[in-house]
C-alpha cells in the first residue's frame, strides 16, 4: 500500500503512497486549480463527450427489469428504467434507484474477509482465500464425499449458472435457491395442475381478476403495476383478499378481509359454488381436464357456509364472487401471486396453490383472453463442448429431494441444507446473493446449522447476516460495475438482456461472479470446466438465438424469435397431458391427490393474534435497508412499524406510536405500532425487511423487527417450504 | 511550513493500514513534530498497544468493516455539486458514498503533477493519507498558495469525521452484550478513541499549517 523512501540521511525514512514523482517545477507551478473552480468548469462544459449511456439489469430484487444508466466523465449520474424492458416499460422502482446506490456505498465490502476467533472478521488475500477454501473442500470430498457439499443462490443470470456449474463439477447435486423462502409452494402447487410453475393474468382483457394476498403495489415490477392500473381503468372488478387492505388498493373494488393461511377454504368454497350450481366451463372441463369427477365429490362439502366457518368469509362473499366470476367467464381468472400467502407461508400452502389453479380450470379461462395464460420461455442451444466442457452427472442425489418429493427440481428446498448441516450430511455451504441466515427460517436454527458446518462462505456485497456466520465472505463487486451472463426473459415475447458494466470498477479487490465461482473451481481441482471467460460463454449462448452481445448491449434488450402464442387451451405438459384435478405424483408424496381442504398448522389461541407479513415497495427482503436513501425512507415515514387493527387497538389500550412488546414461542421484540383500519382484527402485519442483527449493516442493524425471528421452524410436508406465517404471537403495550 | 507539512504527512500515514510497521511509523510521526515546533507545541501521540493498532486497522480503517469509519473526505461532504449539461444527479448533495467531487478533484490534481493512485486506493483518491502527502509534496516545493489551497479544498471535513468516528463509539457501547465479547468491544472502544485522536491531531495541525501560511502573507 505504501512504499517507504530511504531520504537524505538527516531525514528520517517516509511513506509514499502515492505512485511516480512529480517534477519540482510542476508542485512548485502557482495556479493551481482550487475545488471551486475545477466544479464550476465541469458546470459551464457542455461537455456531450463525456456523457455515456449503457444497459444493465436491476438488482434491487429479483426482476432484473431492464434500466439505461449514464455517465458523465465515467461517474454514475441517473439510472432510468428501460422502455422497451417488458418489466419496466420505462419505470424503475425505488428499489431500483436505491440500488444504483451501491456502487459507490460505504457500506460495501471491499475486500475478502476471514472470521476470527473472536468474532471480528480480518482481511484475506484472494489468493489465500481461494487456497484455504480449495484445501478444505478437498478435505471434506475426501472424508464425505462431494454430496457433502452445497451451494444455496437467489438465481441471478450469472450467478444461476456459475454456483450449479461449480457445485456439480465438484461433483455435487446439492445446488438450492432461495424458493423454499419465497415460491416454492406456489410454483410447485401450479406445476401438479397445468404443467407449468407459473401462469400470468391477460390483464389488457380481464373483466375480473382476484389477488390471494398478492400486492402489486407493494411487490416487484412497475410493468405489473400498469398493466393493473390499465385493467381497472378500463372498468375490471379487482378484489384484493387479504387480511390487510394493502397498497394495491388503490386500484381495487373489493377488499375481503380473509383469516391468514385460510384463503383455500374460500377457493374451495368458490369452487364448490360453481360446481353445485353448474356454473363451470364443461366443456374444458371434459376435455381438457383429469380427475374432476373425484375433485366434484370430494368439493361438496366445501360448502360456502362451511368455508365462512374456516376463513371468516360470509358465506354471501363467498357466493357473490363465484357467481360474478362465473359470469366474466373466461375473462376473468385467480392471479397466482407469488411469496405473499401462499408462496411458502403455511402447511397447506401447496394445496392453494392447486386450489387456485383449479378454480380457474372451472372458470375455463386457461389460456383464454382475460384470463390466466401459461407462456414459454427462451433458453440458450447447446454449445460447443470443446469450449464449454459438459459436466458429468453428480452421482448420489440432491439432498433433501428423497423427503421432499414435490420441491421443484430446478429450487430443491434450501431448507434441506439446514437439516443436513446439523445431521452431517452436509458439511460445506456456499451462500451467493443470499441472506439465508437472516430471511429464509427460524434465523436461530439457521446459526446452530452452521456454527456445525466445517466450511461456509458467502459471497455478497454487503457483510449481511448470513456472511456474518461464514468462515470466508467473498466481496461481489456490485451490478454497475460487472458483465454477466444473458438474461432469457419468456411470456407472449421472448427477449434477451444483460447486464454490462456501466463504471469502472470502484474497489478493485472485489470481483464479479464468474471470477469469483471460477477462481474457487480452480482452487478446488475442476478448473478444467471453467476454460472461458463469461463474455465468450454469453456470445455463445446469444449465438444459439440468433444475436449477439454486440447487439444486446447496443440496443439494451433484443426481442427474439415470435414464440407463436395464441389464445386458446394451452397444452398442459403434465403426465396426463391434461389440466390434473388430481395427481399421482402428490398421492407417491404422501398426500391426498385430490385437490381439497389442508388446514393452517398453527391456530392462535385466545389472547394471541396471527401474524402475516410482507414487502414494501422500497425494499426487497433484507438486501436493502442498508442502503442510505431507502432506510432513510423508512425512517421518516415509520415503515419498520407493526400493523394492528384500530378494535385490538382499542381493547388493549394501545394508541398509535406506541411500543409494544411482540413475543412467541421464539422470540421477543419490541417495535413502534401503527393502529389502522385497513387490517382484519386478530391479525398482525409485519413489513419483512426489518431487524437486522449485523452490526456491519449500521443503518440497518436493531432497526424494527425481523419477522422469521417470531417463526418457529417447519418444513411444509413434501414440499420443503418453510412455512414463514405458521406462528402465533402475542402483544403487550410497554410502559414507559 | 515544510516541516508542519512534513508532520501533517506523517500522521496522515497513521490512518492507514500498517501492520508490524506501525510503532516505526509512530516514532517517525514524533520526530515529525519535535522537528515542526517552531514557534508553536504541537501535540504529539503516544503509540497505541499492538491490539488496539490491530482492532483500528482492521475493524475501523478496512472497508465494509464491522465499525468501519473511514476517513475519506467524499464521505463527509456532498457528494456533488455541480449539475452538468442541465442533468441532475442521482445522488445529489448525499453523503457516505466514495468518489464525489472531492475525490474527482483529488484525482485531477494528482494527474495535472504526473502521479497516480495506486490501487488500494482507487475508490478513494480523497483518503487523508493521499491529501496529506500533496500537501507536503507542495510545501517541499515551497508552494505556500497550493498547500493554503489545498487546506481550504480538502481538509474542513475532519471535525465530521471525528463526529462519526464518536456516533460509532456510541454504537458500540449501545450494542448487547452478545454481539461483542467483553476484549473485542474494549479493544474497538479505545481504537475508535485513538482513530478520533489521530482525527483532532490531523485537523489541529492542518489549522496551525493554514494560520502560520496567513500570517506569512501578511
Amino acid at each position: 500500500m505504501y512504499v517507504k523512501e530511504a531520504l537524505m540521511s538527516s531525514k528520517p525514512t517516509r511513506r509514499t503512497f502515492l505512485k511516480g514523482t512529480a517534477a519540482t517545477a510542476a508542485l512548485a507551478a502557482v495556479g493551481t486549480c482550487s475545488l471551486g473552480a475545477w466544479q464550476a468548469q465541469r458546470a459551464e462544459a457542455a461537455d456531450d463527450s463525456a456523457k455515456a449511456q449503457g444497459p444493465s439489469l436491476c438488482n434491487g430484487c429479483s426482476s432484473k427489469c431492464g434500466l439505461i444508466a449514464t455517465t458523465l466523465g465515467g461517474r454514475l449520474w441517473t439510472v432510468e428504467g428501460m422502455e422497451a424492458h417488458p418489466y419496466s416499460k420505462g419505470t424503475l422502482c425505488g428499489r431500483g434507484h436505491g440500488a444504483a446506490q451501491w456502487a459507490y456505498s460505504d457500506g460495501r465490502l471491499t475486500q475478502p474477509m476471514k472470521r476470527q476467533n473472536d468474532g471480528s472478521f480480518a482481511p484475506i488475500s484472494w489468493d489465500d482465500a481461494f487456497a484455504e477454501i480449495g484445501a478444505k473442500v478437498q478435505e471434506i470430498i475426501a472424508e464425505a464425499g462431494p454430496e457433502a457439499l452445497a451451494v444455496i443462490q437467489d438465481p441471478r443470470p450469472s450467478g444461476k449458472y456459475y454456483s450449479k456449474r461449480f457445485m456439480n463439477a465438484l461433483g455435487s447435486a446439492n445446488v438450492y435457491t432461495h424458493a423454499a423462502a419465497c415460491n416454492l409452494s406456489k410454483e410447485s402447487g401450479i406445476q401438479e395442475a397445468t404443467g407449468a410453475t407459473n401462469f400470468s393474468v391477460d390483464f389488457a382483457n380481464t373483466k375480473m381478476v382476484v389477488f390471494i394476498g398478492r400486492s402489486y403495489g407493494d411487490g416487484i415490477r412497475p410493468s405489473s403495476v400498469k398493466s393493473l392500473a390499465g385493467a381497472a381503468d378500463a372498468g375490471a372488478r379487482v378484489v384484493i383478499v387479504d387480511p390487510r387492505l394493502n397498497n394495491t388498493g388503490i386500484f381495487a373494488t373489493d377488499w375481503v378481509p380473509i383469516k391468514p393461511g385460510c384463503d383455500i377454504a374460500l377457493l374451495l368454497g368458490i369452487a364448490n359454488v360453481l360446481v353445485t350450481r353448474d356454473l363451470y366451463d364443461h366443456e374444458f372441463v371434459e376435455q381438457s381436464c383429469t380427475g374432476f369427477p373425484e375433485f366434484a365429490a370430494q368439493v361438496a362439502e366445501y360448502t360456502p357456509e362451511w368455508a365462512e366457518g374456516v376463513c371468516d368469509v360470509p358465506a354471501d362473499t363467498i357466493v357473490e364472487l363465484a357467481e360474478s366470476l362465473a359470469a366474466a367467464a373466461p375473462a376473468c381468472a385467480i392471479e397466482p401471486s407469488w411469496r405473499a400467502a401462499f408462496g411458502c407461508a403455511y402447511q397447506n400452502s401447496f394445496e392453494t396453490a392447486r386450489a387456485v389453479c383449479a378454480v380457474n380450470a372451472l372458470l375455463g379461462c386457461w389460456g383464454q383472453k382475460g384470463g390466466a395464460l401459461i407462456t414459454s420461455s427462451p433458453k440458450a442451444g447447446d454449445l460447443d463442448p470443446v469450449k464449454f466442457p459438459k459436466v458429468p452427472e453428480p452421482a448420489a442425489k440432491r439432498v433433501g429431494d428423497e423427503e421432499y418429493p414435490l420441491a421443484l427440481a430446478g429450487t430443491g428446498t434450501n431448507l434441506a441444507v439446514l437439516n443436513g448441516c446439523n445431521d452431517g450430511t452436509v458439511q460445506g455451504v456456499f451462500f451467493y446473493n443470499s441472506n439465508a441466515v437472516q430471511g429464509y427460517a427460524q434465523p436461530a436454527m439457521w446459526r446452530v446449522a452452521v456454527v456445525a458446518a466445517k466450511l461456509v462462505v458467502a459471497i455478497d456485497v454487503q457483510m449481511s447476516e448470513t456472511a456474518l456466520a461464514s468462515h470466508y465472505v467473498l466481496p461481489e463487486c456490485t451490478v454497475l460495475e460487472r458483465f454477466e451472463l444473458p438474461e432469457f426473459i419468456g411470456g407472449k415475447k421472448h427477449f434477451a438482456a444483460l447486464r454490462t458494466p456501466i463504471i469502472e470498477r470502484v474497489h478493485p479487490d472485489t470481483k464479479s461472479c464468474d471470477e469469483i465461482f471460477t477462481g474457487l473451481a480452480e482452487a478446488c481441482g475442476v478448473g478444467q470446466y471453467f476454460p472461458f471467460t463469461v463474455e465468450e460463454l454469453a456470445e455463445a449462448q446469444l449465438a444459439t438465438v440468433g444475436t449477439s452481445v454486440e447487439a444486446v448491449r447496443e440496443a439494451g434488450i433484443v426481442e427474439l424469435a415470435d414464440p407463436g402464442f395464441a389464445f386458446g387451451t394451452p397444452v398442459f405438459k403434465t403426465p396426463t397431458e391434461k389440466f390434473q384435478f388430481t395427481s399421482a405424483k402428490v398421492a407417491e408424496a404422501g398426500l391426498n391427490p385430490v385437490i381439497g381442504y389442508v388446514p393452517r398448522l398453527v391456530e392462535p389461541a385466545e389472547d394471541e393474534f396471527y401474524l402475516v407479513g410482507g414487502k414494501q415497495g422500497i425494499h426487497s427482503h433484507t438486501m436493502t435497508l442498508n442502503l442510505e436513501a431507502l432506510n432513510a425512507i423508512s425512517r421518516e415515514y415509520g415503515l419498520e412499524r407493526l400493523w394492528m387493527a384500530a378494535a385490538d387497538a382499542a381493547e388493549l389500550g394501545i394508541a398509535d406510536g406506541d411500543t409494544v412488546e411482540l413475543s412467541s414461542s421464539e422470540h421477543t421484540g419490541t417495535v413502534t405500532v401503527k393502529v389502522t383500519e385497513r387490517l382484519k382484527p386478530g391479525v398482525l402485519f409485519m413489513p419483512t425487511h426489518y431487524g437486522s442483527t449485523s452490526p456491519y449493516l449500521t443503518r440497518a442493524q436493531g432497526f424494527g423487527l425481523n419477522m422469521m425471528d417470531f417463526v418457529p421452524l417447519h418444513l411444509e410436508p413434501a414440499v420443503g417450504s418453510t412455512m414463514s406465517q405458521e406462528v402465533a404471537v402475542k402483544v403487550r403495550k410497554v410502559e414507559g | 511550513m515544510e516541516k508542519t507539512a512534513y508532520y501533517l504527512r506523517t500522521v496522515g500515514a497513521l490512518l492507514t493500514t500498517l501492520g508490524d510497521d506501525a510503532p516505526a511509523a509512530y516514532e517517525e510521526a514524533r520526530d515529525a513534530a519535535a522537528a515542526a515546533a517552531d514557534s508553536k507545541a504541537l501535540a504529539v501521540l503516544a503509540t497505541p498497544d499492538s491490539a488496539v493498532r490491530r482492532r483500528l486497522e482492521r475493524e475501523v480503517l478496512a472497508g465494509g468493516a464491522a465499525a468501519a469509519v473511514l476517513p475519506v473526505e467524499s464521505l463527509y461532504k456532498p457528494w456533488a455539486a455541480c449539475a452538468a449539461s442541465g442533468d441532475g444527479t442521482e445522488f445529489g448533495a448525499a453523503r457516505h458514498r466514495y468518489l464525489g467531487d472531492a475525490a474527482w478533484h483529488a484525482r485531477a490534481l494528482y494527474d495535472g503533477l504526473g502521479l497516480t493512485v495506486p490501487d488500494a486506493f482507487a475508490a478513494m483518491p480523497d483518503h487523508a493519507a493521499l491529501l496529506c502527502e500533496l500537501a507536503a509534496l507542495y510545501a517541499e516545493a515551497g508552494n505556500a498558495e497550493a498547500v493554503r489551497t489545498l487546506l481550504a479544498d480538502h481538509f474542513d471535513w475532519l471535525g465530521a469525521y471525528q463526529e462519526a468516528l464518536a456516533q460509532r463509539q456510541e454504537a458500540v457501547e449501545a450494542s448487547p452484550a452478545e454481539a461483542l465479547g467483553p476484549q473485542r468491544r474494549d479493544e474497538l472502544l479505545r481504537a475508535l478513541a485513538h482513530g478520533r485522536r489521530l482525527a483532532g491531531l490531523l485537523e489541529e495541525i492542518a489549522q496551525q499549517l493554514a494560520t502560520s501560511l496567513d500570517e506569512r502573507n501578511r
